[in-house]
């Protein structure tokens, strides 16, 4: 009975009647879903080789500008369109997604693994150190995101190191909480409970078991906090500390579009706004992709 | 666990006791670390204060006004000596007591939080728990396509796109200069909510105006913020309407509605529960941006454009107030977990 | 709220504009071009003001509000420009808080006969005595060396001769003498008498209470102030000249695009720091006009003198042939602005614009640099204050010229304390640097700038016969042919020394709708909006 459900399950299940017949249905959804995640691995894979092939694939420099074509419209040489420097924003797209991957990347793989681990433990042992755990992650979480990272950034210079740290930290508790709320409810669960009745090693338990079980959320977190570290950066270039100029990220390149957004000239932010809308579909499919195989 | 009523009511007043004592250790441990921070920021506040034109001497004098001759310890020493009296110290930036400042901007800080997150919820949820229930559909690509889009959009870029449709061309909402119209007086304080003030005053024009003024702001955030609590709900339903529980439900002959609203949504909200406390926080505190396009006197703005001209004071007091309100709002998100799952044991 | 416009709100209401237009905002701009027909200036300024203490000069915002509530003795006379706009006179001056002056031959004796109807805002007399306790308290509370840079060291100086009449003797016949004791922004007006009634143990000068309450002897005095959101002024009732305004509405808009648009559709007045990029296009905005002047406020490439190869004559040649002079002022000024070829800004008197024969020509940087040995790869970490345009831009500019001939710069934006402090301590190897004075004068910038122990003198520069120039020039009085001559020969030294790269001189743009009437732009560019009306 197990097999068979876990198999179809899922596919099988109506949520609401649709009166098609569920073979067509179950098949469509197979094709979707797919779908779905093909094209986020598709995405991913994309930004990754344009990051890698970036001085092959872009059409002029990305720091040295044409002064008298500044503020350009996206024409057929230029086809986004040139800053306020001159510059062609195409090609400062391809080498921005160089900076926003590693950002997005290293940003949320440190906090997660830092973050799942702190997470699962407090969860799982719960009592005092869970309290303890937690308050600390509840400082560290509850301290404004922008004012840590300002602080941080102002302290220790403004490098893509200290951008990525400063994230990081930010994010960590996030995961941890997380964790730790789905190990509160995981452990109470019958296969859990069965597991310690019959002796299993904790930390195998924690790992093998409730761990993969608590990854749905996580990985929607994740692929969230890609986001939020990109625009982060940005938010932080608007007011003038983030990544320093004229390196082509695609958060900079945003707050500074954004003055000219009142002067018509929309392609400076929207361009690289669309590329970091791009990716951050594509994490967010892959996510959800691999999210849904998790699933039991 | 006890059984009788009684006995339950008292367990949780003793977890929130248990909770509400731990605060104050939380408190200290990030007044330190905050004070410690900015400390170590280079920078020179009485040169701020001076402008160009400043001469030795002056500095000198100013140096001595501001405290700023004295060793870090002592410094510190002071300043939480301060703050047990309640003394938040003073912003050379406003020349107020910080404390003022705070009380005078958390108001309308929560006001745009609050109704930020209202909207947000009331966007989120519904989209999220529709996308989960209608699974491979065109309602199921939007709400992912919502997802993704609110996820991804800065702030502030959302924000001055915005005013420039709305205000600047079709001129269909208020000039982005604040939280009312400049010829508009503030209604008295009462709450400091500009908009509660205005109801309980009967002033209709000032509820009027305020309203029209975050209407804006609102939206940017709520768009935003509405696209996470939508994934999180979506991916959490997807989730629970996958169990076991919900199958055998479905075999029963319970009808799929009652399934999706009855008990897969209370189980589902968890996570979402949890995503909206860590939220609450950011809305109040760190929406520095959407209040500088908005021209709106937050907490957030207070606390960076006194860190960037290096007048401290008012940064200490605001990781303060917002860890304050966070773990406030966490406190309650606790507590529902434990209504929404009573397997779950507290503690 | 005054009664009319009460009135008139309901009237416009049980006229049955519909709830929804109050709500969409359309009400309310309809209030306001009422509100212009009556006198009420609304302005955008980009933060709030910190203090109302008049010694503390952080930024233009803070010297608006101090024209508007503070008076000074006497004040810049005006003239037209060929475009009906109004500027400042250099060679008049207008009478204010005071009816009548004497400088004596040796200018080192100042005069004034005040109006012996002057007021301050609660109807205390500002008489003699009262002026010179204001400088006195100025002067004790050591918040203001800038008096004794003019000349006026101590209390000690100033003699009240009679009841209307008061005496300055300078220490030495500095030559802004007049304009930096009586006219600058630093000589304002307070009453010592009120301040001092607050002063305590710990506060011996009365300025905590000073920080947000005093007694106005400008203009206009404080009605409401609603920290961070705006405040609002209203005439002072004993100013001695009426104000044309009703009332002024300082609304506070952090956001230059929001100032922008909100300037357009006319629900500001006049607005302050708008982005140069949107200058252009203001003007030809239909309802705005967009006032240009030519400025002193500089703008230059500093390097230091404390190291190498920064304090060698090859290297900074080669900066100098390096700079892209005319991208710079197309790309960050948009053209507004002028060439600026000395080491004292464009528009002051003194200024030489011939001993400058450096242009873009990155052939002879190479030649130059060849010279300096400098080594491979060399790279210099730059300081840029945050959310400054001009700095941002110029400094990227100027790094793409460097690159090309091999020279790596890093830009590091950081706030602007942080910045100037590293300045004050002199550790900044190279930046960009922007100064202006208030008095349009080579030989004030030079006392600012140029000498051993100028404050402003980041940058170590040391030439001793350049020093005796400028420390005489200080003392002459402008315009005279031998103060002209040393103020030539200084420019030709510290030229050739390369102490600072001129880049340009931007112009001062001001914004404002069409019916703002009375604009007189001052030298230090403090808008002066006490002078403007509606119509």
């Amino acid at each position: 009975m197990a097999t068979a459900q876990s198999s179809t399950q899922v596919l099988r299940f109506p949520a609401l009647p649709t009166g098609r017949s569920e073979k067509r249905v179950t098949v469509k959804r197979a094709l979707a879903r797919h779908t779905l995640y093909r094209l986020g691995v598709l995405m991913t894979l994309f930004w990754v080789a344009v990051a890698l092939l970036a001085p092959w694939v872009a059409p002029y420099s990305p720091t040295q500008g044409d002064a008298a074509l500044a503020q350009g419209s996206p024409s057929l040489s230029h086809l986004f369109g040139l800053d306020k420097y001159g510059r062609d924003i195409l090609t400062r797209v391809v080498y921005g997604s160089r900076y926003d991957l590693c950002i997005a990347v290293t940003v949320v793989g440190c906090s997660l693994v830092v973050g799942t681990l702190i997470g699962s433990m407090s969860g799982f042992l719960g009592g005092k150190v869970d309290t303890l755990i937690m308050r600390v992650m509840d400082m560290l979480l509850a301290f404004p995101s922008f004012v840590l990272a300002l602080v941080f950034v102002a302290v220790f210079s403004p490098t893509l190191m200290t951008l990525v740290i400063a994230l990081s930290i930010r994010f960590i508790p996030m995961y941890a909480r997380l964790v730790r709320g789905e190990m509160f409810v995981e452990r109470v669960k019958e296969y859990a409970v069965a597991a310690r009745a019959i002796g299993s090693a904790q930390t195998r338990l924690v790992f093998r078991h409730l761990l993969p079980n608590s990854l749905s959320p996580l990985i929607t977190q994740s692929t969230t906090n890609i986001s939020w570290a990109v625009l982060n950066a940005a938010g932080l270039s608007f007011l003038g500390v983030g990544m320093q100029p004229p390196t082509p990220e695609w958060g900079v390149m945003i707050s500074e579009g954004s003055p000219f957004i009142v002067s018509g000239q929309w392609w400076m932010s929207f361009f690289p706004g669309a590329a970091l809308i791009l990716m951050t579909a594509g994490f967010i499919l892959l996510g959800d992709g691999l999210s849904a195989r998790t699933e039991r | 666990m006890p059984d009788s009523p009684q006995g339950e009511v008292m367990e949780i007043i003793s977890y929130v006791a248990r909770r509400l004592a731990t605060i104050i250790p939380t408190l200290l441990g990030a007044s330190m670390v905050i004070f410690v921070l900015t400390m170590l920021i280079p920078g020179d506040p009485a040169l701020m204060r001076l402008g160009n034109f400043a001469t030795a001497e002056q500095l000198q004098s100013l140096h001595e006004e501001m405290g700023l001759t004295k060793p870090l310890y002592e410094r510190y020493m002071l300043y939480l000596g301060g703050l047990l009296r309640g003394d938040m110290g003073r912003s050379w930036r406003t020349g107020n007591l910080v404390l003022d400042d705070l009380r005078a901007r958390l108001p309308m800080s929560i006001e745009l939080g609050v109704c930020s997150m209202l909207l947000a919820i009331a966007i989120g949820i519904p989209v999220g728990v529709w996308s989960a229930a209608s699974k491979d559909s065109v309602i199921d690509y939007s709400g992912k396509a919502y997802g993704i889009l609110g996820v991804a959009m800065p702030l502030f870029w959302g924000g001055l796109v915005l005013v420039y449709v709305f205000y600047f061309k079709l001129g269909i909402a208020p000039a982005p200069t604040g939280r009312i119209d400049m010829l508009v007086s503030p209604p008295t304080h009462i709450t400091g909510s500009y908009l509660l003030d205005g109801l309980l005053t009967g002033d209709l024009e000032v509820v009027m105006s305020s309203a029209a003024h975050l209407v804006l702001p609102v939206i940017t955030l709520a768009f935003v913020t509405g696209a996470s609590i939508a994934r999180m709900t979506y991916t959490s339903m997807r989730k629970v309407l996958a169990s076991q529980f919900i199958l055998v439900s479905h075999a029963y002959g319970v009808s799929p509605r009652a399934i999706v609203y009855k008990f897969a949504l209370k189980n589902a909200l968890m996570p979402v529960v949890t995503l909206i406390g860590l939220q609450v926080g950011f809305l109040i505190g760190g929406v520095v941006l959407v209040e500088v396009v908005f021209s709106l006197p937050g907490i957030g703005r207070y606390a960076v454009e006194s860190l960037l001209v290096n007048d401290f004071a008012p940064v200490q007091g605001f990781v303060l107030l917002v860890l304050v309100v966070y773990l406030l709002v966490n406190l309650l998100v606790d507590l529902l977990y434990g209504v929404l799952n009573p397997q779950v044991h507290n503690g | 709220m005054p009664q009319e416009v009460t009135r008139r709100r309901f009237m416009f209401q049980t006229l049955g504009v519909l709830g929804g237009a109050t709500v969409s905002g359309n009400l309310l701009p309809l209030l306001a071009e009422a509100a212009k027909r009556k006198q009420v200036l609304r302005v955008a300024i980009e933060r709030d003001f910190e203090t109302l203490r008049p010694e503390l000069s952080a930024g233009d915002t803070a010297n608006l509000l101090r024209r508007l509530i503070y008076t000074t003795p006497i004040l810049w006379g005006t003239q037209q420009r060929p475009d009906g706009s109004l500027i400042y006179d250099m060679d008049r001056i207008e009478m204010g808080l005071a009816t009548a002056y004497k400088v004596s031959e040796d200018r080192q004796l100042i005069e004034f006969t005040l109006d012996s109807n002057a007021k301050f805002a609660n109807g205390d007399p500002i008489n003699a005595q009262a002026l010179k306790e204001s400088y006195a308290w100025f002067l004790n509370a050591k918040g203001s060396g800038q008096l004794r840079v003019n000349g006026l060291p101590s209390a000690d100086r100033i003699e009240v001769v009679d009841e209307v009449t008061v005496r300055l003797r300078l220490d030495r016949p500095v030559a802004w003498g007049l304009i930096g004791n009586a006219l600058l922004s630093s000589s304002s007006i307070v009453h010592a008498q009120e301040i001092m009634k607050h002063a305590t143990a710990d506060d011996p000068y009365g300025t905590k209470w000073l920080e947000t309450k005093t007694i106005e002897s400008g203009p206009f005095v404080i009605e409401t102030w609603q920290k961070g959101a705006m405040m609002s002024l209203v005439p002072n009732p004993h100013a001695f000249q009426p104000a044309k305004l009703e009332r002024i509405i300082l609304q506070i808009i952090p956001d230059a695009s929001t100032r922008r648009i909100v300037l357009e559709r006319g629900d500001i007045d006049f607005a302050v720091q708008i982005a140069t990029k949107d200058i252009p296009d203001l003007r030809k905005a239909s309802g705005v006009k967009v006032l240009s002047y030519p400025s002193a406020r500089g703008w230059w490439l500093g390097m230091t003198w404390n190291k190498a190869p920064f304090n060698n004559i090859h290297f900074r040649r080669a900066m100098a042939w390096a700079m892209p002079y005319e991208t710079l002022m197309q790309v960050v000024t948009h053209g507004l602005a002028e060439r600026s070829r000395s080491c004292v800004p464009n528009n002051v008197s003194g200024y030489v614009g011939d001993l400058w024969p450096y242009e873009t020509n990155l052939e002879k940087a190479r030649e130059e640099l060849a010279q300096a040995q400098v080594p491979e790869g060399f790279t210099v970490t730059i300081p840029v204050y945050a959310g400054d345009l001009f700095d941002e831009e110029a400094t990227v500019l100027i790094k793409e010229s460097l690159a090309k001939l091999g020279i790596t710069l890093t830009l590091q934006k950081m706030p602007i304390g942080q910045k100037r402090t590293l300045l004050t301590k002199k550790q900044v190897d190279m930046a960009v640097y922007d100064w202006r004075p208030w008095v349009p004068d080579a030989g004030y910038f030079i006392y600012w700038n140029w000498l051993p122990d100028s404050f402003t003198n980041y940058w170590n520069y040391l030439n001793p016969e350049a020093q005796v120039l400028g420390n005489e020039a200080i003392t002459m009085a402008i315009g005279s042919p031998e103060r002209q001559a040393k103020l030539r020969r200084f420019q030709e030294i510290v030229n050739g020394d390369i102490g600072l790269v001129p880049l340009f001189t931007q112009f001062d743009n001001l914004v404002m709708r069409e019916h703002v009437q009375g604009y007189v732009y001052y030298p230090d560019a403090i808008p002066v909006l006490a002078k403007l009306s509606i119509g």
